[in-house]
């Protein structure tokens, strides 16, 4: 019938407003995502970040114990925060790698979140945490 | 080393003696034209694409209709108007390619 | 030789840009000739490739370590068969693979690209020539897998997780989806260059789409495996970017091929079809930019390479080219059928496509993120696991219901009576299965429950479309129940085909479901001697066991499995340590229940010097359904691209060139 509009348009439409909707109350709700921080911007924060550094000095401590201790550097600068961490530790996890892990700062030191240690491999292609 | 030289001066002659070819083939071709179909081509290929999408939707109604996924009284209603509609649409090709006969008998010889 | 690999890689380059400018020109200016020899430069590009490729295979066969990639990426002791599959371990061979690829791919397009009229090949040429010049471009002067150094005495070596038969073959198959993606590409941008308002490209790229999207497919489904079994977290997907960059892509094209149905089957759609098919090609070209240049954040930190600046350009040129086109042609690509209700098997597929894109869209954000959260806020944000969770869900759920309602519903317009009719059945099965789950207790997941009621519900409405056309099919006579089933899928091989891919969805969702909503996972420390239970399995660790192997050291903890009376046997978690590369990986103990679909993963956490373990157990049940979906799928996607001689002859018949019916 000439003159009727397709409803497809409007299908496509109210989809999108839908989606947007939905999408706007999520983030309203669950936030904007995690900070990702180098422990030179750690200060102030004071919710769950995602921090990223380089392991310097001689991680100590046991992981499913007490807690493994080490210090996370900023990959390029020299801040340094102390990291206290349990859970599970990747087996690429060592000094001198990068790694990213999610946590709070309390007094000082990097309190973080179980099981969220993700170290980034050396090479080009080694997918690993 | 010199099987590489080889492999490449091969693979550079090879290379060079495809992309040529086609003028070294007819290096005075008659007609050079790519083909692309005019305006009446087009037409035909819309309307038969039309053809069988009408006869496709029929043949699909058909098993719909066996199949249950169509009620009886569904099927008596779409049957009729998609019948004529792909009656339309074979009548339109047949006509076109009337015309087309039509059309091109002047030019051959 | 790496002078050979060197300047078979300048001719490849050269031959692209000639297929790119000559066969533009020939395009435009309709010379025949010209274009035939732009085609031609296409197969000869794949030649030099194929050179190319070869020269770098033997360096690695023969571990010359005078190439500064085969020492990267491979050593002496490394197995023959992972030192020839490191060619597409590193940057510049995987660049190298997709240029050989696609130059394989362009050659099979022109061979068959004439079905789709030869003013439409004419542009589809230079189009892949666009393409292949800029992976060319990259491999000649950016990232060249042959440069040499002075020879040394070993390499560094494959990264002993990489060392594991799924890792070998995943990069191929995703490549042969992701440059797959290319072809249906050229060709609608070739419709669109030669004017052609007919759905003849689409015709002609169908088995091309859906054979790039089933390798897609398979690919991210051996990843999923190879994270599984090799890196053994115990999940098999982390929405890590670089997994999400062949999903994108992967849902794009899901969208695509159902779409096309819908232009093949009433004319509409279009420019819909179009912007998808452009949308798919740009997402698998971001995709590979993802993969390869390390910057967005990911466990698979590619070094901050040189080539990201190059992918970003190539992206925003082809995005700007293909959307201005399409803008150009748009009169051309108004349709007259309209959408008649919004109760039709039209109406579902484009409910599918809008929750398909929503979801790519969903993700690429998610993706994007660090990236506009630092340009807009100056600090860089990541989403992570719960976002993408709540959108998988979100759109995912329904999805799923979809597959299971489309099937159902007639086209153009069904009436509400004959779709109760039609529902009833699974409906039924649905209702029963969801209170039967309730009562087992799987209740605790309300997530959980939804996705297995509304799997029950697609696959009884899967059944009914067998049961039902094999009994339409036997009612016109002449043939058995078998007879009538196997002709049935014969001559509606895309349909039937289809409905058989839609059940290996339904059994990954099942599988995805089982493993993450119902899965159990228990922690401990123990002693030779202690215990810990899982999910009614009780775990006994006895000690480890320590072997040296040619280039390794296997420590392994000795765990026995009980569950009530019954030994179950002694499983093996433990670590490697391997010399050369001073790496440690995880070897996780995996125990298949064949009853029940289920997996007992056990994972040695730590090895502690006093002797005892922190062992890590997880109880994953229906977790296998996920690897006979990827089989299923396979067997579906064979029924859908088998080649059909009565439609090809019907085709033919359609577009014979300049045959004039009197």
């Amino acid at each position: 019938m000439p003159g009727q509009r397709s409803p497809v348009r409007l299908i496509v439409a109210l989809s999108i407003a839908g989606v947007l909707a939905v999408f706007l109350l999520y983030t309203s709700i669950a936030g904007g995502g995690t900070p990702a921080l180098r422990p030179s911007q750690l200060t102030g924060h004071t919710g769950r970040v995602s921090l990223m550094g380089q392991v310097v000095g001689k991680p100590s401590g046991d992981a499913h114990g007490a807690g493994l201790r080490f210090q996370l550097r900023d990959v390029k600068g020299n801040a340094t925060v102390p990291v206290v961490y349990k859970g599970s530790v990747p087996d690429l996890f060592r000094t001198g790698r990068d790694v990213v892990v999610d946590g709070h700062l309390r007094n000082g030191a990097f309190v973080a979140v179980p099981d969220t240690l993700v170290t980034k491999c050396p090479s080009k292609y080694s997918p690993k945490r | 080393m010199t099987a590489a030289l080889v492999v490449g001066a091969v693979l550079a002659v090879a290379c060079v003696v495809l992309v040529a070819l086609p003028f070294l083939r007819e290096p005075a071709a008659r007609d050079d034209r790519l083909s692309s179909p005019d305006e009446l081509e087009q037409r035909r290929l819309s309307l038969a694409e039309e053809r069988d999408r009408a006869l496709a939707t029929l043949k699909e109604l058909e098993f719909d209709h066996r199949t249950g996924k169509v009620s009886d009284d569904d099927y008596r209603r779409l049957v009729g108007p998609l019948r004529q509609h792909a009656a339309q649409a074979l009548r339109a090709l047949e006509l076109r390619a009337e015309q087309a006969a039509d059309e091109r008998v002047p030019t051959r010889g | 030789m790496a002078d050979l690999g060197r300047a078979a890689l300048v001719t490849a380059f050269l031959l692209l840009v000639y297929a790119l400018v000559a066969g533009s020109l020939a395009a435009w200016q309709k010379r025949r000739r010209l274009a035939e020899s732009a085609q031609n430069a296409l197969l000869a590009a794949f030649g030099a490739t194929l050179v190319a490729s070869a020269v770098l295979l033997a360096a690695l066969a023969r571990h010359d370590f005078s190439f500064q990639y085969v020492a990267d990426h491979t050593s002496h002791e490394l197995p023959l068969g992972y030192t020839l599959t490191a060619f597409w371990g590193g940057q510049e061979g995987s660049l190298l693979l997709w240029l050989l690829v696609l130059t394989g791919y362009s050659v099979a397009a022109v061979l068959t690209g004439r079905r789709a009229g030869r003013e439409v090949l004419a542009w589809v040429v230079p189009t892949l020539g666009l393409v292949g010049t800029f992976f060319a471009m990259l491999l000649v002067f950016v990232a060249s897998p042959f440069a040499t150094q002075a020879t040394a005495a070993d390499g560094a070596g494959l990264n002993p997780s990489l060392q594991n038969p799924y890792m070998a073959i995943h990069p191929p198959m995703l490549y042969l989806g992701y440059v797959g993606l290319t072809v249906p590409f050229a060709f609608a941008m070739g419709a669109l260059l030669a004017r052609r308002t007919d759905e003849r490209w689409i015709v002609a790229t169908r088995r091309w789409t859906l054979a790039a999207w089933a390798f897609l497919g398979v690919g991210q489904l051996l990843g999923a495996h190879w994270a599984y079994v090799e890196i053994g977290w115990g999940g098999f997907y982390a929405w890590d970017p670089v997994e999400n960059a062949a999903l994108m892509p992967w849902l794009a094209a899901t969208a695509f091929l159902h779409s096309v149905m819908i232009q093949e089957k009433r004319g509409m759609l279009k420019v819909w079809n179009v912007l998808l098919v452009v949308l798919a090609f740009c997402l698998s070209i971001f995709g590979t930019f993802l993969t390869r240049s390390g910057i967005i954040q990911s466990i698979h930190s590619f070094t901050q390479s040189s080539i990201g600046p190059w992918f970003l350009g190539f992206i925003c040129l082809i995005t700007a080219a293909s959307l201005s086109l399409i803008f150009v042609r748009l009169p051309l690509l108004r349709s007259k059928t309209r959408l008649e209700s919004l109760v039709s098997r039209e109406a579902t597929f484009l409910y599918n496509n809008l929750l398909l894109v929503a979801l790519a869209l969903t993700i690429l954000w998610g993706v994007v993120y660090p990236i506009l959260s630092q340009a807009v806020t100056g600090q860089a944000a990541t989403v992570s696991k719960p976002y993408y969770n709540f959108f998988l869900h979100t759109f995912g759920l329904p999805l799923l219901l979809l597959m299971g309602i489309g099937p159902l519903v007639a086209w153009r317009r069904a009436s509400l009576r004959a779709l109760g009719r039609t529902f009833l059945w699974p409906l039924g099965a649905a209702l029963i299965a969801g209170f039967a789950l309730l009562l087992a207790g799987a209740g605790s997941s309300r997530i959980g429950v939804i996705a297995y009621t509304f799997s029950v519900f697609v696959l009884a409405s899967i059944a009914l479309e067998f049961a039902r056309g094999t009994a339409a099919r036997k009612a016109l006579g002449g043939v058995g129940w078998a007879g009538a089933f196997s002709s049935l899928v014969a001559r509606n091989r895309r349909r039937y085909g289809g409905y058989v891919v839609h059940a290996s969805i339904v059994l990954l969702a099942i599988g995805v479901t089982g493993a993450s909503a119902y899965q159990t996972v228990r922690e401990a420390r123990l002693k030779p001697g202690q215990s810990m239970s899982v999910a009614g399995d009780r775990l006994v660790f006895r000690g480890y066991e320590t072997k040296a192997e040619s280039n390794h050291r296997a420590i392994r903890a000795l765990v026995d499995v009980y569950r009530g009376n019954d030994y179950l046997g002694r499983y093996k978690p433990g670590k490697n340590q391997y010399f050369a590369e001073d790496q440690v990986s995880n070897e996780v103990s995996i125990r298949h229940d064949w009853l029940t679909g289920g997996d007992l993963f056990l994972i040695a956490d730590q090895v502690n010097a006093n002797g005892s373990i922190d062992l890590k157990a997880l109880q994953k049940p229906l977790v296998n359904l996920l690897w006979l979906a990827g089989i299923v799928f396979i067997g579906g996607s064979l029924i859908a691209l088998w080649p059909d001689a009565r439609e090809a002859r019907r085709l033919a018949e359609r577009y014979a060139d300049g045959a004039v019916r009197i």
